[in-house]
């Protein structure tokens, strides 16, 4: 007897999108995470853009998934409480040479058919006025959108776990039992479960669970980002993504206006082999403020609250999903190197469509699946708090008073069906000791609310 | 019509604040705590130029103000603003949560690091002896404002520059310019940055004044005097028939504790 139809190993964007996705199916899903939450891997740290794909590769299979995943991103965030404004990215050139590049650029977004229009510099600025004075052209591509993507990631995992998917935190892939040329259990330090199909979307550990599971044999490895936040005092006064001009090895140093309000600067993209380390180093971090200077030269370091780095996970080729060649009941979702976020509905519903093809129980989708999460709502920015109060009194209680977060939303985080288990899961989840003081003035608090919690 | 000035902070500023601008303009009062002194237990979360909104245990607070006195104190610099790198590991705290945590016997670190050398640093420093602390390590980079409790228990380094962090998913080791330090947790207690949480007035709010102690270590002496000085700013923000004039050299405090 299998427990899982469909086991999915990693809790990162893409694995929790595909148990979204398969939860509105009759199959038994459990998805499995080896960290304590979803979301801890490269989902963690990321710029949060929502790319329409007009610097995507064309003809590539992540210029397909991702420019089919943009039109949907309003209504799927809407239906997972997660924050999206779609607010149009500038690929700003400031040399004769990285104006050529832009037709080139240009080139690509129109092969993608992805809206997007080369500018001038003057018409760059009255766009975002942030802008530095000798910018000469840029690209403007209004179908890009801000996300966030810790909300994003859990509330695909949420969703899914409201469906029956059962989620295991702190649960790593130690092996696999084999039976010919299929997976029959999927080993774990607490439980073997028998699994009819495994989809691998370990992110930066995918090429060690297809050797685990004896299938092809590939490499993944950390490309490191360093990045800045920057508080809401100089973000919210950004309208747009303000990036330089991809070259053919990096995408560059963007200015990223966050969801909410603060701004990202970063990543820098360097590959390495040390897939735990995510350190900063003083130089790198240089770096990335001085690329962003150029593109906005009145950020100031006075404005920083933190600063952080993360790994993406980069393979050769990118984008490898699919059937296993070795193992008939292995579907692939690796090497989603820089885009997970922005490519993640539409790799779920491919996913989907492999397992089907390949014959497992997904094809059935399941009367009275949940398709929204209920909005918890957020006293930061809200028009009326005394509505708030009138609902429930615990939103007169600001336990993190940068981020403006009561104990009515951390409540609620609490209640979740996929909980934090510690202050950094509530942040992920409220937005709470994410602020200017990061947690100087509510941790305490934080933490006696989840001991109190149990 | 006597104007109206709202008051974020019912600390020793924000209160001189009050007491100075008595008889000349009306003055509202919030702090987050429920504290003498304050007309509202409420945390101010937004001001427009005109009026002040709060939340708090008796719901949302809209206070119609001609200016604003942010007074709220200050906390130690975090991580990004010490300029640390490296990893970002558990075990890194800002001394107001490692005094909190520790008092609550939610963290007992063994050997931790306090980084500074003021007032925060020695009470960080106390509450970690008192949690059971085998040895506190103290990083000084301006030297030593506050003396930490005498102990044996106690190293201190005076003028070390701290860069980085090092351990994942828990802290274990702080490097300066010139040493390294093993540890268990990293309390961070130097430097004084204002707390500012009010959208609207986090640097340059319009009809706002910000009271700024500019002793250091602070004394309530020091907040007392920038709380009269921001009364004054207040008043003559609000425009009108507060004339800074020679009565605001009156001594109108009482006498330092």
């Amino acid at each position: 007897m299998r427990d899982y139809d469909v086991v999915i190993v990693g809790g990162g964007v893409v694995g929790c999108a595909i148990a979204r996705r398969l939860s509105f199916t009759t199959a038994r899903v459990a998805l499995v995470e080896a960290a304590g939450d979803v979301g801890e891997g490269a989902s963690k740290g990321n710029t949060g853009i929502a790319t329409c794909g007009a610097d995507c590769p064309p003809g590539s299979l992540e210029a397909e998934l991702v420019t089919r995943s943009s039109p949907g991103w309003e209504a799927l965030c809407a239906s997972l409480d997660t924050p999206f404004r779609r607010i149009a990215s500038l690929a700003v050139a400031g040399t004769a040479e990285e104006e050529a590049r832009l037709e080139e650029l240009g080139a690509g977004a129109r092969a993608n058919r992805c809206e997007a229009e080369i500018v001038t510099g003057e018409r760059a600025r009255a766009l975002e006025p942030m802008l530095t004075p000798p910018a000469r052209a840029a690209l403007h591509a209004p179908g890009d959108g801000i996300v966030d993507p810790l909300r994003l990631t859990i509330g695909y995992a949420e969703l899914a776990a409201r469906n029956g998917v059962a989620v295991h935190l702190d649960a790593t892939v130690t092996g696999f039992r084999m039976s010919g040329e299929r997976i029959t259990h999927v080993e774990t330090p607490d439980r073997v479960m028998a699994a009819g199909y495994v989809v691998n979307a370990a992110g930066i550990e995918s090429d060690t669970v297809s050797r685990l599971a004896g299938g092809e044999p590939f490499t993944t490895w950390p490309r490191q980002g360093q990045y800045w936040l920057l508080d809401r005092e100089v973000g919210s006064r950004f309208r747009s993504i303000v990036g330089g001009v991809p070259t053919a090895e990096s995408r560059g140093v963007y200015c990223v206006p966050t969801t909410h309000g603060s701004l990202l600067l970063g990543p820098t993209a360097r590959d390495g082999t040390e897939r735990r380390n995510r350190a900063t180093d003083a130089a790198s971090l240089d770096g990335v403020f001085d690329a962003a200077r150029r593109l906005v030269p009145e950020l100031d370091r006075r404005w920083a609250i933190k600063t952080f780095a993360a790994n993406r996970p980069a393979s050769e080729p990118g984008y490898r999903i699919g059937i296993d060649p070795y193992r008939a009941n292995l579907v692939h979702a690796a090497g989603i190197r820089s885009t997970g976020v922005s490519s993640s509905p539409a790799v779920a519903e491919l996913v989907h469509e492999v397992l089907a093809a390949a014959g497992a129980p997904v094809q059935d989708e399941r009367t009275g699946a949940a398709t929204a999460l209920e909005a918890v709502p957020r006293l930061f920015g809200h028009r009326d708090p005394a509505a708030l109060f009138a609902g429930d009194p615990a939103y007169g209680d600001v336990v993190c008073p940068c981020e403006q977060v009561t104990a009515a939303e951390i409540a609620a985080a609490l209640r979740m069906r996929v909980p934090p288990r510690s202050a950094d899961g509530v942040r992920k989840r409220t937005h709470a000791a994410a602020g200017r003081c990061q947690g100087a003035m509510c941790l305490g608090r934080i933490a006696g609310l989840i001991e109190a919690h149990g | 019509m006597a104007s109206v000035v709202a008051i974020v902070g019912a600390g020793e500023a924000g209160l001189a604040c009050a007491r100075e601008l008595a008889g000349r303009a009306h003055t509202v009062v919030v702090d987050r705590r429920p504290v003498e002194g304050a007309d509202h237990e409420a945390t101010a979360i937004r001001w427009d130029g005109a009026a002040l909104l709060a939340m708090g245990p008796a719901g949302a607070v809209e206070i119609a103000a001609d200016a604003l006195v942010i007074a709220t104190g200050t906390r130690p610099l975090g991580r990004a603003e010490l300029g640390l790198v490296g990893t970002r590991p558990a075990g890194v705290l800002s001394a107001p949560v490692a005094c909190e945590l520790s008092e609550q016997g939610l963290v007992r670190p063994a050997r931790p690091v306090v980084i500074g050398g003021g007032a925060w640093a020695a009470r960080a420093v106390a509450a970690l002896a008192r949690a059971g602390a085998e040895h506190v390590t103290v990083v000084a980079p301006d030297g030593i404002l506050t003396p930490p409790p005498p102990s044996h228990r106690i190293t201190i380094h005076e003028g070390l520059r701290p860069l980085a962090v090092g351990g994942d998913p828990q802290v274990e080791r702080l490097e300066c310019d010139g040493a390294a330090f093993d540890c268990d947790a990293i309390v961070l207690a130097h430097g004084l940055a204002p707390v500012r949480n009010v959208d609207g007035a986090v640097s340059d709010g319009v009809r706002t004044v910000y009271a700024r102690p500019r002793d250091d270590p602070g004394t309530e002496d020091g907040a007392r005097r920038a709380g009269a000085e921001a009364a004054r700013a207040a008043l003559a923000l609000t425009g009108g028939q507060a004339t800074i004039g020679p009565w605001w050299s009156s001594p109108s405090l009482p006498p330092s504790a």
